[in-house]
């Protein structure tokens, strides 16, 4: 067993960009209040000491302005990393990710390539508002060119973003602003994780969870609650929504022939639909009830916290679902 | 498939008077065909050829399906619809429908296409092909009698249990609305003793005439459904049916006549009973319970009742509590007429004696409304040869 120790997912991520920012001098971070202010959930605090004014680059609050900075600088050679503060914002990022980031490599016959990352946060509860509490992270999904990662664990987003700085290709990292005081082990020696692995987070046989980012928290403690009434719950996070470990949940929903699916994204047309269809294409014939998805309703985020609470999924509505789902209901 | 009554959704193809290439006329008898209530003779609508059936004995057709054509002589029958044969099923194949969890609860499953009948997972489904099992012998587990996997594995490891026999539509409807009334209807019973002297009396007055003008013997029976036809006049409360929100009172009083058959019980209904003389009522009565036994009666025979009367006094049976056949709001059945010790001006006393037990729906009459409607029908009997006499 290699060393470990706990850090928080925040201290993951910053301690990923740190290592990153040593070993390849081509890696820099732009975006709004990095440097001194360490961003608003002080994820990058210290990084600007380290590293200088130059490679953690405060910008004006201009998010189509200094991603495309980054698209360029990328093209260019070098391997931005953009922090989108509040992942809403994305909305202004779009031509340029959507239609340069993701185009550019096919466009030039692979001569040029943008190896950069984009992360950005998602996740409702902190009582932020419609505006700031989005879970966006589909839009990407959506388009060829695009790498969508979404790490639900300390370990996961430290190997996961060390990947997807030395990926070659745009990556959009999101990462749930509730989780960033989430606390996990963490080695102390050097790893990264693959893309398209997914990871069982917890081993079952009677329903399969499949959960991205903190949903995937969620649905631990829903496997939990689904314990007392002698429901076992594997829980599988895919880490990656592209590319998409589909061997391992169409495996695990033939073992056992019962798919809830989890995320905290808008559920009609979202990543749900997409993990959920998958599932039924690949294990039909060893399902025993219709994929049931949880995602947020399909309302704006509301600032009232009952209110918001009863729009995304909870430990209380998976394991209820679950439950629903086992005990026979088509 | 013809609808042979109001809310008939499917029919039963019972027999084919007619074969194929035949040459009928209209009004000719064509085929008998079973709906819940009874068998019914269907007559040809049109002179001509019969041609083109598609619909055999035994099959259940949904009312409006094409089951054959009537052509003309040479004429062949139209090409094949889209409607037609694949709604149909043959209840020869699924004997096993007759397990209580596949029954369908209304007579609406029964119209159902292949798409409907139990659910099943698509892993039971498969595992059932792998396995040989017929799910149609299996008992769902799940809501509904959803059928999984396990209990299509379980179906595969079980000993082959012989099915029960598949009920008729008689039986099957017995079951399904006494079952229904008896969950879903409030019942409350009265019961009362009475001294059938008068009601004796006037049938020995009565009879002999009727006998001799019209034929038919009068039973106690007929007295007591032309009686108690005569008291609902004045008790539209108990003639009434619970319509979901509201009381819905019946303009008519049609007497349903309980009438053994072979493999259940029916109500037969003698319309307009309070209006109708004595003679009337034993004449028809008899025409429906000689239909009954012979399986023949008509569906309209069997619909329309507004109060039930059920005598069980021909089995020796003192007294009993019958259950409500909705929309009927109450049924009254009749114990037998027997000889008891009871008290007459402070002595012992022997008098013919009859124990009646009325059940009504309490969400449309409560017990005084029907106690006072018990005692003014126990009054009516009490004094039978006045409230008859002019018959």
């Amino acid at each position: 067993m290699p060393e470990t120790r706990e850090l928080t997912l925040g201290e993951a991520v910053r301690e990923a960009l740190a290592e990153e920012m040593r070993r390849d001098s081509r890696v820099f971070i732009c975006g709004e209040d990095i440097a001194e202010a360490g961003t608003v959930f002080k994820v990058l605090t210290g990084l600007v000491d380290e590293f200088g004014k130059e490679r953690v680059l405060d910008t004006p609050i201009s998010e189509a302005g200094f991603t495309g900075i980054a698209v360029g600088a990328a093209m260019t050679g070098m391997r931005p990393v953009v922090d989108i503060m509040f992942g809403d914002f994305v909305t202004l990022t779009m031509d340029q990710m959507v239609n340069q980031a993701a185009k550019v490599h096919y466009m030039s016959g692979g001569k040029w390539k943008v190896p950069m990352v984009m992360r950005a946060t998602l996740g409702a509860t902190r009582r932020s508002a419609a505006q700031h509490s989005q879970s966006l992270h589909a839009w990407f999904c959506h388009v060829p060119g695009l790498k969508v990662v979404l790490p639900s664990t300390p370990y996961d987003a430290k190997g996961l973003l060390k990947t997807a700085i030395r990926d070659d290709n745009p990556v959009v990292f999101f990462e749930d602003k509730m989780m960033y005081r989430l606390k996990g082990p963490v080695p102390v020696e050097e790893y990264t994780i693959p893309f398209g692995v997914a990871d069982i987070k917890r081993a079952g046989s009677d329903i399969t969870i499949v959960a991205t980012s903190s949903m995937v928290q969620v649905a631990l403690g829903a496997a939990k609650l689904l314990e007392e009434f002698d429901i076992s719950a594997e829980v599988i996070d895919p880490r990656t929504v592209w590319p998409l470990d589909e061997k391992t949940l169409i495996g695990s929903a033939k073992k056992t022939s019962r798919v809830m699916v989890v995320d905290e994204g808008y559920e009609r047309y979202g990543v749900t639909a997409e993990i959920a269809s998958v599932i039924a294409e690949g294990a039909f014939y060893d399902l025993e009830a219709p994929v049931k998805r949880i995602g947020a309703m399909h309302v704006p985020i509301p600032f009232s916290p009952p209110l918001e609470d009863a729009t995304v999924p909870t430990e209380k509505s998976v394991f209820e679902a679950a439950k629903a789902l086992c005990s026979g209901g088509l | 498939m013809p609808a042979l009554e109001m809310a008939q959704e499917s029919g039963k193809i019972v027999s084919w008077l007619k074969k194929e290439g035949d040459v009928i006329s209209k009004g000719e008898p064509l085929l008998e065909v079973e709906t819940d209530k009874a068998v019914v003779e269907v007559e040809a609508s049109a002179d001509g050829v019969l041609a083109g059936v598609k619909s055999h004995e035994g099959d259940v057709v949904p009312v409006g399906v094409t089951i054959a054509w009537i052509v003309a002589a040479g004429e062949q029958p139209p090409a094949e619809s889209a409607t037609a044969a694949p709604a149909a099923r043959k209840t020869t194949e699924q004997p096993a429908s007759a397990a209580p969890a596949n029954v369908p609860t209304s007579g609406q499953a029964e119209t159902a296409g292949p798409a409907d009948g139990p659910r099943i997972s698509p892993k039971a489904r498969r595992l059932a092909k792998e396995r040989g099992v017929d799910i149609s012998r299996i008992r769902g587990s799940g809501p509904d009698g959803t059928i999984s996997s396990e209990d299509v594995l379980a179906a595969a490891k079980a000993p082959a249990v012989s099915a029960p026999a598949a009920l008729s539509s008689v039986a099957r409807l017995m079951a399904e609305r006494t079952t229904q009334s008896w969950t879903e209807v409030p019942h409350f019973f009265l019961v009362r003793d009475i001294d059938a002297g008068a009601l004796l009396q006037s049938r020995e007055q009565l009879a002999p005439a009727i006998e001799r003008d019209r034929g038919v013997k009068v039973t106690h029976t007929d007295l007591l459904v032309a009686l108690t036809a005569r008291v609902l006049k004045k008790h539209p409360k108990m003639n009434a049916s619970w319509a979901g929100n509201g009381i819905r009172l019946n303009p008519n009083v049609n007497m349903s006549v309980a009438m053994a058959v072979t493999d259940g019980v029916v109500g037969a209904v003698i319309p307009n009973a309070d209006a109708a003389s004595l003679a009337d009522i034993a004449l028809q009565r008899r025409d429906l319970s000689e239909r009954a036994r012979s399986g023949r009666l008509k569906p309209a025979d069997v619909t329309g009742g507004t109060f039930t009367i059920t005598n069980l006094g021909m089995y020796n049976v003192d007294a009993f509590n019958a259950i409500i056949a909705p929309p009927q709001a109450a049924i009254l059945a009749v114990g037998r007429i027997a000889d008891r010790v009871v008290p007459l001006n402070g002595q012992p006393g022997v008098r013919p004696m009859m124990t009646l037990t009325l059940s009504s729906d309490h969400r449309v009459v409560d017990g005084a409304q029907a106690a006072i409607f018990l005692n003014d029908l126990a009054e009516a009997i009490r004094a039978a040869g006045e409230w008859l006499g002019e018959n």
